[in-house]
């Protein structure tokens, strides 16, 4: 099990490597100059060109590439173009900002996808199995940013109950949690219609087994036929599938800090693409796409866990090349989403 | 037919449901069962219409129809709720936002089914190669896409377009190059399930050349999920082509779409909250039927998923 940890954390580096890589050479087909941008409407050829090789611009692309990485284990990411502030700094600061928003949208999305996904499971084809279902697919189908928009409205401008944007955190607790309520709702929405589906269809797989006929014919009640039978081998398919909506939760984060004016990594990135400071995009991509990573590395650890399948196969055949990754469990899940 | 009636002596009628089912036709009489799946069928066909027909409106009227009322300032009209004449209401300049909801259509939607189309032909070569020769081609081109995959979808649309500035083109460009990874797993996994089938033995057996392999006998036999992951995949993009345009990235203002006509509309919310009901039931209805057309493919294309 051990070996399987070290391997896939082993694997991740070169992928790491490879998306850095890939950002870089986004970035190269830009036919901004960045020293022009630098110094603004003032420059003169000379001044750029002094400061090309001051940034060192001019260097080939993998010898920059080798010096960001070189900087990135040093925790250096580079300065910016505009502000002249340290962009590690920077990400790193706005870095908890963006995970309080995921968080916020993962707890929305379990704390009512789940028992939803369950009711409506043990309810297969009734009316409040498909009501959930019809929510579900609304919610799945609903932009973010066209919901964050119209929450706001009710919410904020009529009912005047929430703020309708930024994050507080000078007042105390409950203005905090007022104004982080409609951000991570908005968020958790897609996925909590996405966890309300893949919670009901793996509580189906189970529901119907041998099994659960036995727990029931041993006479315990039908909640801890559920509890412990059910919901307990259902989170096995299900735990890959919400942490996997959790990575993407942190890509869709873009859209919902742009509207409620959320200090993230995400509204970092969209301003600093308008006043074109590369070295902060890059900045923000890199470190999300790292936490991506990461988070997604977790759910195998997490599936590997808890999935006896998968642990006893790495016990017994450690050496075999078998990959337990993100490809196999989506594809497993693909009827599901 | 007449073979097949003389070697059975089967009557007319008989030889005829022998034959004319292809497997098209068996697909489209499953489809046909879901209720919800032809009521999406009905309004993607719809959104279609419209869309196409808003090009002949502008031939004919060479752009004057478009001109007047999709792009050209009405102040007096500025920010009117709906009423007889405007059912969804004017928008910030004034123009009627049903009209420039029609408009939009086009945009939205033919951007959205361009960056899919331009994605499967990417990743599906990649996935089909990929599948077909496995070992070290297979490796390499995975973990290409295991780095694409590295960043999530929208972020890497978003680098993309703004390293290479901000355009119609570089948007479709962006959306289709962060849907690559998807289609090639699919069309990969596909691929690899008839790879080593016994049909595909025979037929390399009788000479048949890589290249026929892979597109006479493998493509045609991986056809449902690759559909059905395109159709769901027209939905994704779309929603990523008017999220770009939503944070100022895609299509820009004046021209009619989803996302910019939301993300103008934003900032007249506290005033007039009309204006975001447009367009913003524009995209979900798209999004949610293609969705459902999606589904109800996948039941009718292989009748065993179903639950």
């Amino acid at each position: 099990m051990f070996r399987y940890f070290v391997k896939r954390i082993l694997l991740m580096i070169p992928v790491l490597c490879g998306v850095i890589l890939l950002v870089f050479l986004i970035m190269e087909l830009s036919p901004v100059d960045p020293a022009e941008v630098m110094l603004g409407d003032g420059a003169t050829p000379e001044s750029i060109a002094k400061l090309r090789t001051e940034f060192g611009l001019d260097d080939p692309l993998l010898v920059r590439y080798g010096r960001y990485l070189l900087g990135l284990i040093q925790g250096d990411l580079g300065t910016s173009y505009k502000s002249k502030l340290n962009v590690a700094e920077e990400v790193i600061g706005r870095l908890p900002t963006t995970f309080l928003l995921a968080v916020g949208a993962m707890l929305w999305a379990m704390v009512i996808g789940i028992p939803l996904g369950i009711i409506s499971a043990r309810n297969q084809n009734k009316l409040i199995d498909n009501i959930s279902m019809v929510i579900a697919l609304i919610g799945n189908a609903m932009p973010a940013f066209w919901m964050g928009l119209l929450l706001v409205m009710l919410f904020s401008l009529n009912l005047r109950w929430l703020p309708s944007s930024g994050i507080n955190t000078t007042d105390g607790i409950v203005p905090f949690l007022k104004s982080i309520i409609l951000p991570t709702f908005t968020l958790g929405l897609v996925a909590m219609c996405s966890i309300t589906r893949a919670m009901r269809s793996s509580m189906l797989d189970v529901i119907n087994q041998d099994y659960i006929d036995t727990a029931r014919s041993k006479g315990i009640t039908e909640w801890w036929v559920t509890m412990r039978h059910m919901f307990k081998n259902a989170m096995v398919v299900f735990l890959t599938f919400a942490g996997l909506q959790f990575g993407r939760l942190l890509g869709g984060a873009v859209m919902v800090e742009f509207i409620f004016a959320w200090p993230g990594l995400g509204r970092l990135m969209v301003d600093s693409i308008s006043s074109r400071d590369i070295p902060l995009v890059v900045g923000s991509v890199v470190v999300l796409s790292i936490c991506f990573s990461l988070v997604n590395l977790l759910v195998d650890f997490l599936y590997a866990y808890v999935d006896p399948a998968i642990k006893t196969q790495y016990l017994s055949e450690g050496k075999r090349k078998r990959k337990i990754s993100n490809e196999e469990t989506q594809a497993n899940l693909l009827s599901v989403k | 037919m007449k073979k097949l009636r003389r070697i059975f002596s089967l009557s007319n009628d008989e030889a005829k449901t022998l034959t004319e089912r292809t497997i098209s036709q068996e697909v489209w009489q499953r489809y046909k069962k879901s209720r919800t799946g032809m009521v999406a069928l009905v309004i993607v066909l719809l959104l279609l219409f419209i869309a196409i027909s808003t090009y002949v409106v502008d031939i004919v009227t060479n752009n004057a129809f478009y001109d007047n009322n999709v792009i050209n300032i009405d102040l007096i009209n500025k920010l009117k709720p709906p009423s007889w004449q405007h059912i969804a209401g004017n928008d910030e300049y004034g123009r009627d936002i049903l009209l420039r909801v029609i408009w939009g259509t086009r945009l939205s939607l033919f951007l959205g089914v361009l960056a899919v189309v331009i994605a499967l032909i990417i990743g599906g070569t990649l996935g089909a190669i990929s599948g077909f020769y496995g070992k070290q081609v297979d490796s390499v081109i995975m973990r290409l896409m295991d780095i694409l995959m590295g960043v999530p979808t929208i972020i890497l649309a978003i680098a993309i377009v703004a390293s290479l500035g901000v355009s119609i083109m570089n948007l479709v460009i962006a959306v289709a190059v962060s849907a690559v990874p998807g289609q090639a797993r699919v069309m990969r996994a596909a691929v690899m399930s008839i790879r080593d089938k016994e049909f595909i033995e025979a037929a390399r057996a009788s000479g048949a050349s890589d290249l026929r392999l892979i597109f006479k006998y493998i493509l045609p036999n991986c056809l449902s999920p690759v559909i059905v992951n395109t159709t769901l995949g027209v939905a994704a993009s779309i929603l990523n082509v008017t999220s770009l345009s939503f944070i100022g990235l895609g299509v820009q203002a004046p021209n009619a779409e989803w996302g910019s006509m939301l993300s103008a509309a934003r900032s007249y919310i506290r005033v007039s909250g009309h204006i975001t009901l447009g367009p913003g039931l524009a995209i979900f209805l798209t999004i949610m039927s293609i969705n459902l057309m999606g589904d109800a493919l996948r039941d009718a294309l292989d009748p065993r998923l179903k639950r």
